[in-house]
């Protein structure tokens, strides 16, 4: 990868998370924690699936065995996760800064809706991350890829989907949290569901070449749609209406505060 | 290579981890009596705190002005010129102070305690991250320190690399177990040096070792980066860069100068002083030597005659801070705010201030020295957040009289008196430079110092604030001694408390630079066993071990501060984070790593 | 007068990119048809492939720079690491022996000492590509094979009184302006040769008076279509030296009868070609020379000090297609019987010239070079060191590296080490102990030098099999060969003068250690316009979502209000939930 790819897509992959971090999370301490509390979370899963995986020596060939146990993992310690976090509510609640609300925004947001983005968004950069981060390493030198028949669009589409799956476990974090606070376990399977559903999708990319490339858009288009679909669900549950943006879209600074 | 031999006892110096959380504890309820117990608790966070209040009870005794009483010998001659200077200010600070309602302090205590954990464990997260990310870097960039190479310590005398697993394992552990036996004669050295009060020798030595950090360890290091990207670069211009920088960090570290720039230089020292290890301990030998740190890191803190509790007691049982070019100090983001405030506390204090001018200009010119000699050896901790509070003021006043000189200038004289005394509790060990003399009365100076003292008094000075927004009214009068240590962390304080004041009164005006904060201190040598341990495993060039060490590090640091605010007391905070990065490394290069690998070039994400 | 035409000098061309070669056959594979074939080449009307081009990265990492002088100076400078070391000397060992054992407390007369010479090295473009077929080791193996011959007559020579010492030489190093001539001169000079003892019993020391003539073999295996070798000499010297001059050539020329080597007496007004004699007569000029070459005017060998001087172009690899390995190295090569010829020529005038009487009928038949010796040298040089010969001849210690050798051993002196020598010289030093030592009867641990006896060498070689086993015999040679550094004078002067010019100032450059290795990279480069609209995506993607994320977390009050409010899960302020 030449340096301006590497940049293009470190930027692809890492300019949403970041700016999310940049503006909803970095300026409460507290949130960052829980951010890399769910990061370590998202670590042990793979820890598990990956001995799964390096134990299951007959299927080891077969990624999907491996990325089936992996997303049920995932989503097992996700729920952990969660457990985690209620109980620690108290102690959390302490730790944490009273004066947040003087500075950080969204003030308002519901809280736990909040805690629960940050942890998915945790989930999802560090697993974005660990997608992507040797692929830019690997390939940071003046070439491209290529060479072994692999198609020239190899990392923009690690890239993308890097992204995707970043913002994906975002909602899935919102969509999940929340439907276990009000123990609609079917949101949850959905969630789960949905899991599988992009991991499987991302086997289609085996097939890919050189000669071959527009089997990425057989991953792509789906994930993506599905990234629209969780994020319309993650909005809807974390109380984002189309009417709210509507009014956030028209209002001007002015009236809001009147409000 | 000689040279080897002599670093090392004195990198050694810089090994002793522990976690130091000086402040956690904001202003006590009123409680009357520093001594009585309460301050410990709040302390407890903080363990190595030497503020503990229990020495403290002279400074309780009477809000009278009476110059202070040095409790060291060394401080003495410096106090009382402070002491003098300031004594006109003392009228001034009460006032306001007392405006402010006292109820809240009582209640809030504890919880104050816990909710700035979070902010703490941020103004951790960031020096070390930053000092992995200059290894790291580095390890990455510059091939010289992944390299193999046949010259390592002179402590590391079993190097087959050729051996077999099993030859290679006992030969780790036998090189480890040389190398923690230096640790440790070092440590009981260090200890009985302090101990037996040989505070020269003891600074004599950390300067040493300063230098050869800043200089050679530097000109090796731009040697290498200069190398490594082949670029030549004249002896001339290399002497330059290396004489400014080291200068500069003798300075910062051993006298005083911006806090900013001392935490830079400590970070930087630490990421060297990592790279180092990385370089010159044998491959295996450097995963044992973690290993073997993490237990005696264990004993030397937790046992009750562990070398390093002892020293972290004994610090506290004379109220002095431990050696400053030893431990980080946190309080990072507020010293930037503060610095910005600079400008703005000097406008709105003009008026308040004007009778501090005569002092602060006095102090100033040979204070800062002196002070700083004091600090070096036996900072004072300034015990109380009034005390910090003073010093905030002291700035404020001192920024006030000299406007251009240098911020640092150690010697702020307004003095806060009180009335009341705060108890002191929080700061375990506030390295802050404050000294804290024992006065019979209840006033303490606090003179805002460079270097490390700077680190504790910007904690008390946080902790003056909540004290004073929350807590009934206290004197602030800046004197000239507590301030000696820490000219740099003055300044920032002096900005929060300008700030406080209005907010005191009334609304704050920027609810984000409202915050206060109180330091943590972290030991260097956690610094550097953690950048090792990152470095190590960003050396096999996969960044997904590096990217889970690093999460666990930091994750394991969390754990350790939450196990300090349950516990209380001095914790030692490599054994947690180090086990958790060295079985995350192991177990992502051995499993992960493949795993992912499968998966990163199939393009599969799970 | 130029001697080697043919050459380009390219050796010397400072190109300004790294060139590589790959000798692998399938790295060679991959640059093909990976890379330039599938990605690069055009087809004939084409004007241009389109992108992704295939490119390749080539990774040289030199330390040093500039000249000897200033990468010296700097590596002399101090540093916090130790010295850091950007080149180093170039030089290696020679290897001589004397046939009489002269100790220190007895009288060497002046002007008795003949001295025969030849180079050992080659110069070297690659590293590990090398052959230097005809450059050196045509001289050195006839010179060796002429010395084997010459031993088995040792007890006449050392009987006969008056006899004139022999002393074979071989000098390393000479491709980089004569570093191994010009060092065993220097420590003539001093009076450090053949050893620099202060005690004990050791050889009588050998300056330059002390020598008689100096014969010379250069390149030999080239032979014009006569077939003859030709005898340079120097103009200057042929001035004092006329009578003596002739007196070798016709010495020379008279050896060969019989033979089938014919030496013809090149035009006397010709310099003296490029050799090793050079050297001494630069210091001393009245030492009478001779240089055998198979050339008269321009050099026969068209690849001097190249790569490319194979075995294959003097006939030293003339096998039939058919043989097995063992046969080819006992398959006597039309090179090899050449060798032989001129060796036992030079033998039998070595004996002459020493005793100064010819040799009687016996001797003349004993005196004769073994041609299958000679070509088991050709083979184990310039095939496979891997071969019985070698095995029988060098130390146990050694068996092992050599056991796993494939390649030749290279030709170039490479980088001195007071500590190593480099596998040729080793070699050389051993074969030369095999022919001229006698074994005697110690154990491995035994064999070793003598306390006060120096003037004998101990070698310990794994000879022969024993039966068909695998154990060997084990010999221990006692020999008076001898080592002595190759090592430029102008390295050992202090304060030389290195504008001078006097000796060889050569140094290597200190390569990168193993990340910075030598390597090529073969990789594609994606068209501009691809990685542009790749960073720009990057930079819009980026920017837009700075921009939304800024938008959405001023107004996440609005966007998100309503449900909370009704959520009523807010009751109490909770920075967590």
């Amino acid at each position: 990868m030449t340096v301006m790819e590497f940049f293009g897509c470190t930027f692809i992959t890492f300019g949403p998370p970041f700016a999310l971090f940049l503006f909803t999370i970095a300026r409460d301490p507290m949130r960052v924690i829980v951010l890399m509390a769910s990061g370590f979370f998202w670590l042990c899963a793979l820890l598990m699936s990956s001995i799964v995986w390096f134990a299951m020596v007959p299927l080891r060939d077969h990624l999907a065995f491996g990325v089936v146990c992996s997303v049920l993992l995932q989503e097992i310690f996700r729920f952990l996760f969660y457990k985690i976090l209620r109980k620690a509510n108290d102690g959390l609640l302490a730790v944490s800064q009273q004066t947040t609300e003087q500075h950080v925004t969204p003030k308002d947001f519901s809280n736990r809706h909040i805690m629960a983005y940050v942890s998915g968004l945790g989930f999802g950069v560090i697993a974005g991350t660990f997608s992507i981060v040797n692929v830019l390493a690997d390939m940071s030198g003046p070439g491209t890829i290529g060479i072994e028949g692999d198609s020239k669009y190899f990392f923009l589409t690690s890239a993308c989907l890097s992204l995707c799956i970043i913002l994906l476990h975002m909602c899935w974090g919102v969509i999940f949290f929340s439907a276990l606070d009000k123990k609609q376990w079917i949101r949850v399977g959905m969630v789960v569901t949905a899991h599988m559903l992009f991991a499987c999708l991302s086997l289609v990319n085996q097939a890919s070449s050189s000669d071959n490339s527009e089997v990425y858009l057989g991953s792509l288009i789906p994930s993506y749609l599905l990234l629209f679909g969780s994020g319309v669900a993650a909005f809807l549950t974390a109380g984002g209406s189309l009417v709210n943006l509507k009014a956030a879209l028209i209002c001007r600074r002015g009236r809001y505060e009147i409000e | 290579m000689n040279y080897q031999g002599v670093t090392f006892p004195i990198l050694l110096m810089e090994l002793h981890p522990f976690l130091q959380i000086s402040s956690m504890n904001t202003g006590d309820p009123l409680a009357s009596d520093p001594r009585e117990g309460s301050p410990t608790e709040r302390t407890g966070l903080m363990s190595g705190n030497q503020t503990s209040n229990t020495d403290r009870p002279s400074y309780r005794s009477s809000a009278s002005d009476s110059p202070t009483m040095p409790e060291t010998s060394v401080n003495a001659n410096e106090t009382a010129v402070v002491g003098d200077s300031n004594s006109n200010r003392r009228s001034r600070r009460p006032r306001e102070e007392r405006t402010r309602p006292d109820s809240a302090s009582a209640s809030t205590g504890e919880d104050e305690e816990l909710m700035y954990g979070a902010k703490h464990v941020i103004m951790l997260f960031v020096p070390v991250t930053l000092c992995m990310m200059v290894v790291v870097a580095t390890m990455s960039s510059i091939t010289f320190y992944t390299q193999e190479q046949n010259t390592y310590f002179v402590y590391t005398p079993f190097q087959d690399q050729e051996a077999p697993t099993g030859t290679k394992l006992w030969q780790s552990f036998a090189n480890a177990g040389i190398i923690l036996c230096a640790v440790i004669v070092m440590t009981i050295v260090l200890l009985m040096l302090y101990k037996y009060r040989c505070y020269k020798v003891i600074n004599g030595w950390l300067i040493v070792s300063s230098v050869m950090m800043l200089f050679f360890f530097s000109y090796m290091y731009l040697e290498q980066v200069m190398r490594a990207y082949n670029s030549p670069l004249d002896y001339i211009t290399a002497s330059l860069i290396v004489w400014n920088f080291g200068m500069g960090g003798l300075f910062c570290i051993h006298w005083k100068g911006p806090l900013l720039l001392q935490q830079a230089y400590l970070i930087i020292i630490s990421a060297l002083v990592a790279l180092t290890f990385i370089r010159y301990l044998p491959d295996w030998t450097v995963w044992t030597v973690l290993g073997v740190m993490v237990v005696w890191d264990l004993v030397a803190v937790l046992c009750p005659k562990g070398p390093l509790r002892v020293l972290v007691e004994t610090a506290q049982s004379r109220n002095e801070p431990i050696f400053p070019a030893l431990i980080y100090s946190s309080a990072m983001v507020w010293i930037v705010t503060m610095a910005d405030d600079g400008g703005r506390s000097k406008k709105k204090k003009k008026q308040e201030t004007k009778d501090t001018d005569n002092n602060a200009d006095e102090e100033d010119d040979d204070g800062g020295f002196k002070e700083h000699m004091a600090n070096g050896i036996s900072g004072h901790s300034l015990e109380d957040s009034v005390a910090a509070r003073s010093a905030f003021q002291a700035l404020g006043d001192m920024t006030q009289a000299q406007k251009d000189s240098s911020v640092h200038s150690s010697c702020v004289d307004p003095l806060s008196y009180y009335e009341k005394s705060e108890p002191q509790t929080n700061l375990a060990f506030s390295e802050s430079n404050g000294n804290i003399q024992d006065e019979p009365t209840m006033q303490r100076q606090a003179v805002p110092e460079g270097a490390v003292g700077g680190a504790v008094a910007a904690d008390e000075s946080d902790v003056s604030v909540r004290s004073a927004k929350k807590k009934q009214k206290k004197r602030a009068r800046p004197t000239g001694e507590g301030a000696s240590a820490a000219g740099g962390e003055g300044e920032p304080s002096g900005g929060e408390q300008q700030r406080e004041r209005p907010a005191v009164p009334g609304a704050s005006d920027d609810a984000s630079e409202m915050e206060e904060e109180r330091g943590i201190k972290l030991g260097l040598g956690d610094f550097i066993f953690y950048s090792v341990l990152v470095g190590k495993a960003s050396s096999n060039g996969d960044w997904n071990t590096t990217l889970a060490c690093f999460v666990a590090i930091l994750i394991g640091l969390c754990c350790t501060l939450l196990l300090l605010a349950m516990f209380r007391k001095a914790l030692p905070a490599l054994p947690i984070s180090l086990t958790f990065g060295l079985v995350f490394n192991f177990a992502t290069s051995a499993l992960v790593q493949p795993f992912m690998d499968k998966l990163n070039s199939e393009q599969v994400y799970i | 007068m130029q001697w080697n035409s043919a050459g380009s000098g390219l050796m010397r061309e400072d190109l300004g990119i790294p060139v590589f070669a790959l000798s692998d056959e399938s790295d060679v594979f991959k640059v093909l048809h990976k890379c330039f074939f599938k990605f690069n080449l055009r087809e004939k009307n084409e004007t241009a492939r389109e992108y992704p081009l295939c490119a390749a990265e080539l990774n040289t990492k030199m330390y040093a720079a500039i000249d000897t002088e200033t990468c010296l100076r700097r590596s002399r400078h101090f540093s916090f690491l130790g010295k850091n070391e950007l080149c180093d000397p170039m030089g290696d060992k020679n290897n001589h022996v004397t046939m009489l054992n002269i100790p220190q407390n007895e009288t060497r007369a002046d002007d008795s000492v003949i001295v025969v010479g030849a180079r050992l090295d080659s110069a070297s473009l690659f590293t590990l590509e090398y052959q230097a077929s005809d450059t050196s080791v045509t001289g050195f193996v006839s010179l060796l094979a002429a010395m084997e011959a010459l031993w088995k007559v040792k007890d006449k020579i050392r009987k006969t009184k008056n006899a004139k010492d022999i002393m074979f030489a071989f000098f390393h190093g000479e491709a980089y302006d004569y570093i191994g001539s010009s060092s065993m001169v220097y420590s003539m000079t001093q009076g450090t040769f053949p050893q620099d003892l202060d005690h004990g019993l050791h050889l009588h020391k050998i300056q330059l008076q002390h020598i008689h003539q100096l014969v010379e073999l250069n390149q030999v295996g080239y032979r014009d279509n006569e077939g003859s070798l030709w005898l340079h000499t120097d103009p200057n010297n042929r001035k004092t030296k006329l009578a003596q001059i002739q007196k070798m050539i016709d010495g020379l020329q008279d050896a060969t009868q019989g033979l089938n080597v014919t030496l013809q007496e090149a035009d006397a007004t010709l310099p003296l070609p490029p050799a090793s004699s050079q050297r001494f007569l630069m210091e001393q000029s009245d030492i009478p020379v001779v240089v055998v070459t198979d050339h008269q005017t321009q050099f026969t060998n068209k690849f001097y000090n190249s790569r490319l001087d194979l075995p294959e172009l003097i006939n030293a690899t003339d096998y039939s297609p058919d043989l097995s390995k063992a046969d080819k190295y006992d398959h006597v090569t039309k090179q090899a019987e050449l060798i032989a010829e001129l060796s036992t020529a030079l033998a039998r005038y070595l004996y002459q010239a020493s005793t100064g009487a010819a040799p009687d009928a016996t001797t003349e038949q004993t005196l004769t070079a073994n041609s299958s010796t000679v070509t088991h040298m050709l083979y184990c040089f310039l095939v496979s060191p891997n071969c019985e010969l070698f095995k029988e001849t060098v130390s146990p210690v050694n068996a092992e590296s050599l056991k796993t050798t494939v390649l030749p051993y290279p030709f170039y002196v490479g980088v001195y080490s007071s500590q190593q020598t480099r596998e040729l010289s080793t070699l050389v030093y051993s074969l030369m102990a095999r022919f001229t030592g006698d074994k005697v009867d110690l154990s491995e641990s035994d064999c070793k030098e003598n306390e006060n006896d120096k003037r004998y060498s101990y070698l310990y070689v794994q000879g022969t099999l024993k039966g068909k086993g695998q154990e060997r015999e084990g010999w221990c040679l006692k020999s008076l060969v001898h080592k002595s550094d190759a090592l430029s004078p102008a390295f050992i002067i202090d304060g030389y003068d290195w504008k001078s010019g006097k000796y060889s100032t050569w140094t290597e450059s200190r390569w990168g250690g193993e990340s910075d290795s030598i390597r090529v990279r073969l990789f594609l480069v994606p068209s501009k316009q691809l990685q542009v609209s790749i960073l720009v995506f990057g930079i819009v993607v980026l920017v837009l979502s700075l921009l939304i994320v800024y938008w959405c977390s001023i107004h996440a009050t609005h966007i998100f209000t309503n449900r909370l409010t009704g959520s009523g899960t807010q009751s109490t302020y909770s920075p967590m939930f």
